[in-house]
């Protein structure tokens, strides 16, 4: 059984058993993790997916197998296939839409069902630009979770993902949506957009 | 259901119907609900608003993304990668997509799933082992063959229909039927018609939005 340096060295010599063994070793990875950016994307799972697959060994090939020998070993290489596959895989997705120039490639976030009253008036304040700037302020860590969280990741998943404890996760969500609420209502009350319904305490 | 309780789903986002029912009659629950709402609501709008994923020079090299996946890093940088993480959506969503958890396996379609043990390979075939022993009874139970052989037939057509594979046979016959040239070419041209284009959902929307404007 070869270790994995040796067999990229192996394949990078084009050996032909070397690919093989590459290929049955790293085939439902790379397979699952072209599926998981196809869903995560929002781009239906038909054929694509093969496709996808295929083009990912083409690029992982071509260039005198330049991205192979990027590998500097401070990781598994499964880790690392996993994001290079992530590059490939937007880079095929843009390569076959050509019109994708100007519509840009967003996550998916997750659609709140509920439409809270004083919507409107929000999103009007939002033009000054405070919201931004408020959510700018948040420290680097709550800013990823915040983001990972309302892309539809569960709390545990974040922990794991930033190797921090899941109540470090809590806590952040909590505060940041806290600290926004205070802006927004502080906000509200300087314009003078107040209805009892809503008003803080 | 208890204030705390519901105060304490709507910050986890667990919004189920008796939490939703518990905050329409508690007035001070649907304070605390609208006001987190609204707060979500514009937290999303602007996220989504500043989201793109593209990539840019700033981004740091994979091997260093994959070693902050495995918590690999010391301190000093895993903080840099974490304060670009925050304001690059590339390559948070290289960090989000690349790592393991989560990974969609089974469930979202014809990746192989390994067989192992006799239990799970019961498990899969039930409909194939009823039909098989419904035909068996048949001749055990002449009295109930009719009824039998019918409750076998169906499952057998139930079985046939399930594989995906019937629907490939049935393609294949009809082209087959067609004349065999046709078939290659009709494979070339579907292939084709697939690499060069993925549908986008956006895009669609904003077309169908042009259109109904033209009209």
């Amino acid at each position: 059984m070869l270790t994995e340096k040796e067999l990229i060295r192996a394949c990078i010599n084009k050996d032909q058993n070397a690919w093989t063994e590459f290929h049955a070793r790293f085939n439902l990875l790379i397979t699952s993790v072209v599926r998981k950016i196809f869903f995560s994307f929002g781009f239906e799972l038909s054929g694509n997916v093969e496709d996808a697959v295929q083009y990912s060994y083409i690029a992982l090939v071509e260039n005198d197998f330049k991205r192979l020998r990027a590998f500097q070993g401070k990781s598994k290489f499964s880790t690392y296939l996993r994001v290079v596959v992530h590059n490939i895989c937007l880079d095929y997705i843009r390569k076959s839409n050509p019109g994708l120039g100007t519509v840009k490639v967003v996550p998916l976030f997750y659609e709140p069902s509920y439409t809270p009253p004083l919507i409107d008036d929000i999103e009007k304040m939002e033009e000054q630009e405070y919201l931004r700037k408020a959510i700018e302020a948040l420290p680097p860590q709550a800013k990823i979770v915040i983001k990972l969280f309302y892309s539809g990741k569960r709390m545990g998943e974040i922990a794991a993902l930033l190797h921090v404890p899941l109540g470090t996760v809590e806590s952040s969500i909590n505060r940041s949506v806290e600290k926004i609420k205070r802006i927004i209502f502080k906000q509200l009350e300087k314009t003078g957009i107040k209805e009892s319904r809503i008003s803080s305490h | 259901m208890k204030c705390a309780e519901t105060i304490n789903a709507i910050r986890h986002n667990r919004v189920t119907d008796s939490v939703q029912r518990h905050a329409e009659e508690c007035p001070d629950c649907k304070i605390f609900f609208d006001q987190h709402k609204t707060a979500e609501h514009a937290l999303l709008s602007e996220l989504k608003r500043g989201s793109s994923v593209m990539p840019s020079n700033h981004c740091p090299d994979d091997n260093l993304v994959a070693a902050y996946i495995e918590n690999n890093l010391a301190a000093p940088s895993r903080d840099k990668i974490e304060e670009h993480l925050a304001s690059c959506d590339y390559c948070l969503s290289k960090v989000n997509l690349a790592s393991d958890s989560g990974d969609i396996k089974a469930g979202a379609g014809d990746v192989p799933l390994q067989v192992s043990g006799l239990r799970s390979l019961v498990q899969k075939n039930i409909p194939i082992i009823l039909a098989t022993l419904a035909f068996a009874l048949s001749f055990v139970f002449p009295r109930y063959f009719i009824q039998c052989v019918v409750v076998a037939a169906v499952l057998g057509i139930y079985v046939a229909l399930e594989k995906s594979n019937a629907l490939t046979l049935g393609k294949i016959y009809r082209l087959w039927k067609r004349g065999q040239d046709s078939v290659a070419d009709e494979h070339i041209e579907q292939l084709k018609q697939r690499v060069k284009r993925i549908p986008i959902p956006t895009e669609r929307k904003e077309e169908e939005k042009r259109s109904d404007l033209l009209h």
